[in-house]
């Protein structure tokens, strides 16, 4: 019996002595350094992918034509849209830097600004592929709402302008389209940083032509970055160049079909954030506005530009245009409204389709009325808390709840029906 | 006749006068075992004495097929499993403390956050598969029941006075006195206390202090020979940790895996539980026993720890630790959560976020067994009957406040406090037990049968009237086992079951119980005569839906806790292994006790999976069940020589892994520990002990769930001083 034990002592430390000791031997690479994704090469389409939009549904349908007509259109527009905007930017600095005050350059600028923008909320609304490729480097680096640092812009404009070179280490938070907004926008030329902050004092004894001059030159610096993104991204979807649509369908990425559908899905999540951030928000239908008045217009997506409805319009649409598989949801291309008939279920695709109309018609008639914070500053929060999809006594708080319906669609029908499962981050409408 | 001779041996109050139905143990077993198929397994007095465990979790992995996961270090909050069971909150297994469920809400919330304190336990007991039937709701693994002492029916006391390293003090007294089989009284109170092992960047409290007070009051309602007793049991306890859910990126912990950030500097758990039961014990007849217990058990508890950033999730915070350099908003967000930058750095997205989960349980109700011993024929019949009415609720009140991260210091800022739940749950369960052990020559046949009838309530305060969502549900969860003694020393055993659970609340309104076959089969050998015991046991559970509960430390979202999701058709196949030996070379005695386990547990079904707990996406038939150690094993080697014992464990865990979605699963390593305790007794009664916690320094994973990895009790001595009167 003791010899039993003795052996069976020592297999135990020999087999799993390592185990007992610090021997650090899970140590994890170092990550590498985040950059720019490289340059895409070459991919073209095998034969047979040609016409996406003819024949019985088949799920490589519809993310070739969504890849193809609509998400690789949009990031070449967006690129076109980019490059001009580093253009008006350039004339609205060269403007003031011979003296004059530029001020058609700016409205240049800002009109082009806003092209730019509302053709990256097209993209943003469908998330996939490049733009959240590598840690989401180029749509942080694009846009980077919700985060941002109005403070680190002015600082970076001062050291801009001290060193006359372009910081490369920039946090995203002070560069992309929000910066630029900030930019061309912010209309007092007073810092945001703290009065406490010595930059702050040196920028307030500025004058104003040279606050003028200095936030200029760094608009342009972000607009220059800011369109070589661009396109990057437009050459990682186009069908001669990267073609990513031939990645969502080729098995090189994805391990089926489906896999690559359910990232398409999880690209159409971003609904529950324009939903809960964009919208619910600011109208203080989300817990994250916790303003003692029971709103929280400051929290608005664009407010130094006031385009807010019209972005949300831009982004309902881009959605619209994803799930349908075209701008028109009557149009021939394939989508996710195919995919549910094909699956027996039209009834879940005219309930999609009756929330949207209501919600762009809706949001239609509201921007005419004025912007969405002065809209919201002139609301009574009782009343949107009383407003539902019926009742529509707050017409921006009923287009609120016409994106719900649309979203609790998506979660509670579309997934199930389809068989997908919720990206990561949104669980079980924790953010309602 | 075997379970009443047990019971009215405890009643016979054994001489010291603080034992509760302890049959003899040698050397990890007992004669119990070997000829009652229904008998749990224990750590004993003894054993929990001389190792003097504050930490449930290291005193559980002596018993074969137990699996722990550690998650602070101190066993505050076990996380025990069962057979395949998901550890996490111990929610898949039944706690009990003598013999009464103890969990906060063991049917509404069965995240047992609160289990009884170490130092007023006295023995444990593991019930495994077959054996845990009678007890529900969630027994498909097991039960484990904590033991008090019972009251003395003589003078007693006991002290003890501890103080090791990081500043650990532990003292503890017990006094009571009673006359034989009459009045008596057991007064229990310990302090445990320390500075946390943990050291927070920039300073910051990381401290605990733990108060246990325990009242037992006996008295016997005739003077006659048969026994009538009445006992009535009050206990407070409380604590005030500096815990926190958030843990360190892999690489932060390999280069000090005792870090905290500082922005956990505020983090804090304070909880209050109250106990009070009134138990009547009635002996009905020569081979006749009842039992009735009264109980009340109110447990309030609040966590003030980091949740997140504004905006984000308990998964976006576990994506940062996961990986801080994935993106530049990672980067930043880890940067902001260590003090090296600032929140205004992101603007209010780099707020963070930490909620106060302000939670009351209330769980009560009425228990009586009945026990009897017929011969019918040739075969003994030893029958128990019982019955519970129990009811709990859960009320839970959620709230959040905003910091800013400045200068490497938390700040407050100016926006109010804002409510994100406000909701409760509650639960009625009504459960009948019968179990007839048929004792036939040689064999013991067991049949054994629960049956639960629950209604279930919610309601959500913060959402539109009409949130109110009722439902109930009915189980029956049969048993059928078999014992042959094959002699005095060694016996058989086998055993088939149905395990159910009633379905729990589910987000989709498509409530499923939580079902299957269990088959177990085994042989035990037990000789106090050679101080040799052994015991070998095989068992298969086989799923037909198995199904995952949603906690925070599991990384769920608010909305999602405590609510079920199914996962259909699993497997878990293991063995489990004991082997005791002692071994006496003059005065000098060694024994030696090895236990064993190896798992196999695993999804036998494509599905696709929403929840956190088992990962998002598609699970695959294979793929492993989370927090489930393939292998496990605890060797002690002990050493006892005139007035001086000593003890040596060897503790190896398996690798597990966080979740069972392959993509984005990270693997918790295994681990191997080592634990020492050593006494001496001066004088009868008055013992010097000391024990070092993992004597090798090993730095290990206990968890990456729910935000990050956390570590296991360094290397940590206790030294102190026992008195007995």
């Amino acid at each position: 019996m003791k010899k039993i034990w003795i052996a069976a002592l020592a297999a135990l430390a020999v087999g799993a002595c390592t185990d007992f000791g610090n021997s650090k031997k899970s140590v994890s690479e170092e990550a590498p350094q985040i950059s720019n994704p490289a340059p895409p090469q070459k991919n073209p389409f095998p034969p047979g992918y040609e016409n996406p939009n003819e024949g019985a549904f088949a799920e490589w349908k519809l993310l070739v034509n969504v890849g193809v007509n609509f998400l690789a259109k949009s990031a070449r527009g967006f690129s076109l849209e980019a490059q001009l905007l580093e253009e008006r930017v350039r004339e609205y600095c060269s403007a003031i830097d011979q003296g004059g005050t530029g001020e058609s350059e700016l409205s240049g600028a800002r009109s082009q600004w806003k092209r730019a923008m509302l053709g990256y909320h097209a993209l943003e609304a469908v998330a996939v592929g490049p733009l959240t490729d590598s840690g989401r480097f180029l749509a942080d680096n694009i846009y980077s709402w919700p985060y941002f640092n109005a403070c680190g812009v002015d600082l970076e404009a001062m050291k801009l302008a001290e060193s006359r070179k372009s910081n490369p280490k920039k946090l995203f938070t002070v560069k992309g389209l929000r910066a630029l907004e900030y930019l061309l926008f912010e209309p007092s030329l007073v810092t945001a940083c703290s009065a406490a902050n010595p930059k702050a004092r040196e920028w307030t004894a500025l004058p104003t032509a040279e606050k003028r001059r200095q936030r200029c030159a760094y608009a342009l610096d972000l607009a220059q970055e800011l369109s070589g993104h661009a396109r990057t991204l437009e050459q990682a979807w186009d069908p001669a160049k990267g073609n990513f649509t031939k990645t969502l369908v080729d098995g090189s990425r994805y391990p089926s079909v489906s896999d690559a559908v359910n990232a398409l899905s999880d690209g159409l999540y971003f609904l529950e954030i324009v939903k809960d951030q964009k919208i619910g928000r600011p109208l203080g239908r989300h817990k994250d506005c916790v303003d003692a008045a029971g709103k929280c217009p400051g929290d608005v997506e664009h407010r130094y530009s006031g385009i807010s409805l019209e972005a949300l319009g831009a982004q309902l649409k881009a959605f619209q245009t994803a799930f349908f598989g075209s701008t028109n949801p009557d149009g021939r291309g394939v989508g996710f409204d195919d995919f549910l008939r094909h699956k027996g279920r039209g009834d879940v695709v005219d309930s999609i389709r009756r929330d949207l109309d209501r919600a762009l018609s809706t949001l239609e008639e509201a921007s005419s009325r004025g912007s969405f914070q002065e809209q919201i500053g002139a609301m009574n929060p009782g009343e949107c808390g009383a407003t539902t999809v019926t009742n529509r006594k707050v017409p921006l708080c009923a287009f609120f709840q016409d994106v719900r319906s649309v979203a609790t669609t998506m979660k509670v029908e579309v997934l199930t029906i389809l068989k997908l499962r919720a990206p990561p981050f949104f669980g079980g409408g924790d953010n309602d | 006749m075997l379970l009443l001779e047990l019971m009215l041996a405890c009643l016979a109050f054994a001489e010291d006068g603080a034992t509760r139905l302890a049959p003899i143990q040698v050397l990890g077993g007992s004669r119990e075992e070997l000829v009652l198929p229904t008998a749990p397994q224990r750590v004993g007095k003894e054993k929990l004495e001389s190792s003097q465990y504050t930490d449930v979790n290291r005193a559980l992995k002596q018993v074969a097929g137990v699996y722990v996961r550690e998650e602070e270090g101190q066993g505050f909050r076990p996380n025990i499993g069962l057979r395949g069971t998901n550890p996490d909150r111990s929610k898949k297994v039944v706690i009990l403390e003598d013999g009464v469920l103890i969990g906060p809400a063991p049917y509404s919330a069965p995240a047992a956050y609160y289990t009884p304190n170490m130092n007023h336990v006295e023995t444990l007991e593991v019930y495994k598969g077959f054996t845990a039937i009678p007890f529900g709701p969630n027994s498909i693994g097991g039960a484990v029941n904590y033991l008090s002492p019972s009251v003395p029916s003589r003078p007693t006391a006991n002290v003890s006075a501890q103080s090791g390293a990081f500043g650990a003090r532990n003292l503890k007294f017990a006094a009571g006195t009673g006359t034989e089989g009459g009045l008596g009284v057991l007064l229990q109170g310990s302090r445990f206390s320390g500075d946390g092992f943990k050291r927070i960047d920039g300073g910051g409290d990381a401290g605990f202090l733990r108060n246990d007070v325990h009242v037992q009051g006996r008295t016997s309602l005739t003077s006659g020979e048969r026994v009538n007793l009445l006992t009535a049991r009050f206990g407070f306890s409380d604590e005030d940790s500096h815990e926190t859910y958030l843990g360190l990126t892999r690489n932060d912990f390999n280069r000090d895996a005792f870090r905290r950030y500082s922005s956990s500097a505020n983090d804090e758990m304070v909880w209050k539980h109250h106990k009070m039961q009134l138990e009547h014990e009635l002996q009905t007849g020569r081979d006749s026993f009842l039992r009735t217990t009264l109980y009340r058990h109110q447990f309030h508890r609040s966590w003030y720890r980091v949740d997140s950033f504004r905006g984000g999730s308990m998964q976006g915070l576990r994506s940062v630790m996961k990986d801080p350099k994935a993106s530049v908003l990672n980067r930043a967000l880890y940067e902001i959560l260590t003090g090296q930058s600032d929140s205004s750095s992101l603007g209010q997205g780099g707020e963070i976020k930490i909620v106060n989960n302000d939670r009351r349980y209330l769980s009560q109700g009425v228990q009586s067994s009945f026990l009897e011993s017929l011969d019918w024929g040739s075969a003994r019949h030893d029958l128990e009957f019982s019955l519970r009415w129990h009811r709990d609720r859960i009320e839970r009140n959620h709230s959040f406040d905003f910091y800013e991260m400045t200068g490497g210091r938390l700040a407050r800022t100016q926006d109010p406090r804002q409510q994100e739940t406000l909701n409760e749950a509650s639960a009625d369960a009504r459960t009948l037990g019968v179990q007839d052990n048929v004792s036939v020559g040689p064999w013991v046949f067991t049949a054994t049968l629960r049956y639960e009838d629950v209604d279930f309530r919610s309601e959500d305060a913060l959402l539109s009237p009409g949130s109110a969502r009722k439902w109930s549900d009915s189980v029956l969860v049969p048993g059928a086992g078999a014992l042959y003694k094959i002699n005095d020393a060694l016996s058989l055993r086998a055993s088939v079951n149905r395990g159910v659970t009633v379905a729990g609340l589910d987000l989709a309104g498509v409530e499923k119980r939580e079902e299957s076959v269990n088959y177990e089969a085994g042989v035990k050998y037990f000789s106090s005569e050679e101080e040799r015991s052994a015991d070998f046991t095989a068992f298969v559970n086989d799923y037909a839906n198995i199904t995952g509960t949603c906690t925070a430390s599991a990384g769920c979202n608010s909305s999602q806790l405590d609510v079920q999701f199914n996962g259909g058709k699993a497997r878990v196949a293991g063995l489990e292994a004991r082997f005791a030996q002692g071994f006496s070379v003059g005065r000098l005695w060694l024994p030696v006790q090895f236990n064993v386990t190896w798992l196999k547990a695993s999804f036998e079904n494509e599905f696709l999976s929403q929840s956190d707990e088992w990962g998002r996406g598609i699970i695959r038939k294979g793929m492993p069940l989370p927090y489930v150690p393939e292998l496990q094993y605890t060797l002690s080697l002990g050493a006892h020589y005139r007035r001086f014992r000593q003890e040596l464990s060897i503790l190896y865990q398996g690798k597990m892994y966080d979740q069972s979605y392959d993509v984005g699963r990270e693997e918790i390593e295994a681990y191997g520990i080592l634990d020492w305790n050593a006494g001496y007794e001066l004088e009868k009664g008055f013992e010097l002990f000391a024990k070092v916690d993992n004597l090798l320094a090993k730095d290990y994973v206990v968890s990456f769930r729910p935000a990050g990895f956390r570590p296991g009790k360094p290397r940590a001595f206790m030294l102190g001083v026992n008195y007995r009167l």
